[in-house]
């Protein structure tokens, strides 16, 4: 189908909209808004949209739960600090080097864990994460240990940065979309669903586990990469268990296996916990783990898989889908109507702009 | 010598830690990740009811019962309906383990603390001088090891454990009461991480965060013992313990947590099923 006809249909052009409207209002926000400090906020939002997308592609599209993302977030960090202090590496292409470092460090992770079924991804990629934080730590005289590295700032200005992480949260949530809903859809799910039965149809399970995991830390870093020229340091905290949870409450919130659902929760949770800063600030990793169990409990396809539940008129809950695979996430997945996909663009983006407004009112 | 005692001694601890989690996968198939959590909350429960009581072993008594309780209502409100769901199980358990790890720190703070427990004197052991108290730790563990060995090997109840663990179905016709088992195992692996974590915080200093560290431990030890075998488990944590102690005496105890993946890498390559799979391979 060309390009041409595609657009006639109705129902493409409505996605496109969906898509684009968001995109157009966050694109004009910084028009609007003089605020400094809500497009920082912003930008964090943007940053931690590519990682929770990031960790979605593995953990929500081929079901291998990483529990490390600490460690390719904070690696691309810690990768970006040496290259531009220690190789003079121009800072614009940082974030591609280090992304790729990640990703030859995945592979090390991933090809003794990913050849097992199993929960053994999940242990090492936790194990790994802890490991390069007290590497980092017992290594003072390269690393500052605690202190963290000072980086040169990639640009300066907010909005210039606001831009930079807009366009590179588009592009990668774009790549990730064509990737894991169009080249690698079946293969993906079928992995995710029934391992065994995908073997048996012939589909390399390692093959595409890999692919996913080392395309997953490659985003990782490249987002980990912008946060340390953002916030012009690279600490250990970046490394720590903390950073690891916060992609997986993201996607787990938004909606697993989806590309919209990690950004979704990402920008939900960023903005929540910044507009509640004052009163939840001590308790904010707290809540992000009671929203994390009790969403995966009651709710596994997310706040997105919530919307499509409530358009199709039916009660959701894949939890009790009789005969469901035992070792998938989030359990069958259908696609999602378009009306769906509108109702769910409208609530998210009035939410968004309803905390939007309340922030700007303080 | 004094290297190899002390590394007995912290493997004799890991290994009432890592027991208790490798009997959880066995049994349950399902990996626990609030383990280490539920090792640190009996560590601040035992020392704030040292603080009540000022009897140390009363406390740990009553820490203990606790957080086997509290292991009870994991297993029964979050891991029992979801049984079915590996991935999802993980997902939870590690969210429940921050959870608990989040409420220490909201309760008790950023602190450092660590328990009196401490028996004075020194032993002359094969020409080495050791305090007295390492010693009882140690052979306490060994106890406790070896009764939870007679108990799921001799009793009713460890029959019921070992034929869930082989085929729950099959267990459930020949009349075993699935859920008071499954209860069971989880408060015994809950009450063996707690007294391990009440006995190591009497020689390492512990904080809310802490329990992460004994969790990666715990893991290392199942993982190279082979997921859900005990015998292996024990036998991996000697060996964890030694080596440790080690590195913590050559190197630097920075090290540790580097020395514990390196090991799960290796072993991961060579023997992916672990310590287990040299005695289950010949059978």
């Amino acid at each position: 189908m060309t390009f041409k006809v595609l657009l006639k249909s109705r129902p493409t052009m409505l996605k496109l909209l969906t898509w684009l409207v968001p995109l157009a209002v966050l694109a004009l926000i910084p028009r609007f808004i003089d605020n400094i400090y809500v497009i920082h906020i912003l930008t964090l939002a943007n940053t931690y949209a590519i990682l929770a997308v990031s960790w979605d592609l593995i953990s929500g599209y081929t079901g291998q739960v990483s529990l490390g993302h600490a460690l390719f977030f904070g690696g691309g960090g810690y990768a970006s600090a040496f290259l531009a202090m220690w190789y003079g590496v121009p800072p614009p292409v940082c974030p591609l080097i280090s992304g790729a470092l990640m990703a030859a460090i995945s592979l090390i992770v991933g090809v003794p864990c990913l050849r097992l079924s199993g929960p053994y991804l999940a242990i090492a990629t936790l194990a790994f994460a802890e490991a390069f934080r007290s590497i980092v730590i017992a290594l003072p005289h390269i690393t500052r240990g605690d202190e963290g590295i000072p980086l040169k700032a990639l640009m300066l200005g907010t909005v210039p940065n606001y831009y930079t992480s807009l366009v590179l949260m588009i592009i990668i949530v774009m790549v990730v979309h064509l990737i894991a809903n169009h080249y690698f859809r079946l293969p993906f799910i079928a992995v995710r669903e029934n391992e065994v039965a995908a073997r048996a149809s012939g589909i390399d399970v390692t093959k595409y586990r890999l692919l996913a995991f080392t395309l997953s830390a490659f985003f990782a870093g490249i987002a980990g990469s912008f946060y340390a020229f953002y916030r012009m340091a690279i600490t250990p905290e970046e490394l720590s268990i903390d950073t690891s949870i916060m992609p997986l409450t993201m996607a787990v919130v938004g909606g697993m296996g989806t590309v919209t659902g990690p950004v979704l929760g990402a920008y939900i949770l960023v903005l929540l916990t910044e507009s509640l800063r004052v009163l939840i600030y001590r308790i904010r990793i707290l809540i992000y783990a009671a929203l994390t169990v009790a969403f995966i409990m009651l709710m596994p396809g997310g706040i997105l898989g919530a919307l499509r539940g409530l358009v199709k008129r039916t009660p959701f809950s894949q939890a009790k889908v009789p005969g469901a695979h035992p070792t998938t996430l989030i359990g069958h997945s259908k696609p999602a109507t378009r009306e769906a996909h509108v109702l769910a663009g409208l609530v998210v983006w009035s939410a968004c702009l309803i905390i939007w407004r309340l922030m700007a009112g303080i | 010598m004094l290297l190899v005692i002390n590394g007995l001694m912290l493997g004799a601890l890991y290994a009432l830690a890592a027991i208790g989690l490798s009997l959880i996968f066995g049994v349950m198939g399902a990996l626990n990740l609030s383990h280490g959590s539920l090792l640190a909350i009996a560590v601040f429960i035992a020392y704030s009811l040292y603080l009540l009581f000022g009897n140390i072993v009363v406390a740990a008594i009553i820490a203990v019962l606790l957080v086997s309780l509290i292991g009870i209502v994991i297993e029964r409100g979050a891991i029992y309906p979801f049984r079915a769901w590996e991935m999802r199980l993980i997902v939870i358990t590690i969210g429940i383990g921050k959870i608990l790890e989040q409420i220490i720190y909201n309760i008790w703070g950023p602190i450092y603390i660590t328990n009196p427990i401490y028996v004075p004197g020194s032993l002359e052991v094969l020409g080495t001088t050791i305090s007295a108290y390492r010693v009882i730790l140690f052979l306490l563990s060994i106890a406790l090891i070896t009764l939870l060995w007679i108990f799921i090997q001799k009793s009713k109840w460890g029959k019921a454990i070992r034929a869930i663990a082989q085929d729950e179905e099959a267990a459930s016709i020949y009349g075993v009461n699935i859920k008071r088992v499954r209860a069971l195992t989880f408060a015994i692996a809950s009450a063996l991480a707690a007294i391990a974590g009440v006995l190591l915080s009497s020689i390492y200093m512990f904080r809310s965060a802490s329990g992460w560290e004994y969790l990666l431990i715990a893991l290392s030890i199942t993982i190279v013992g082979g997921l859900g075998d005990i015998r292996g488990a024990i036998i991996a944590s000697f060996m964890l313990g030694i080596m440790e102690s080690c590195i913590g005496y050559f190197i630097s105890p920075l090290w540790r947590t580097t020395a514990y993946f390196i090991f799960i890498v290796v072993v991961l390559t060579i023997k992916p099923s672990g310590l287990s799979g040299l005695w289950r391979g010949r059978s």
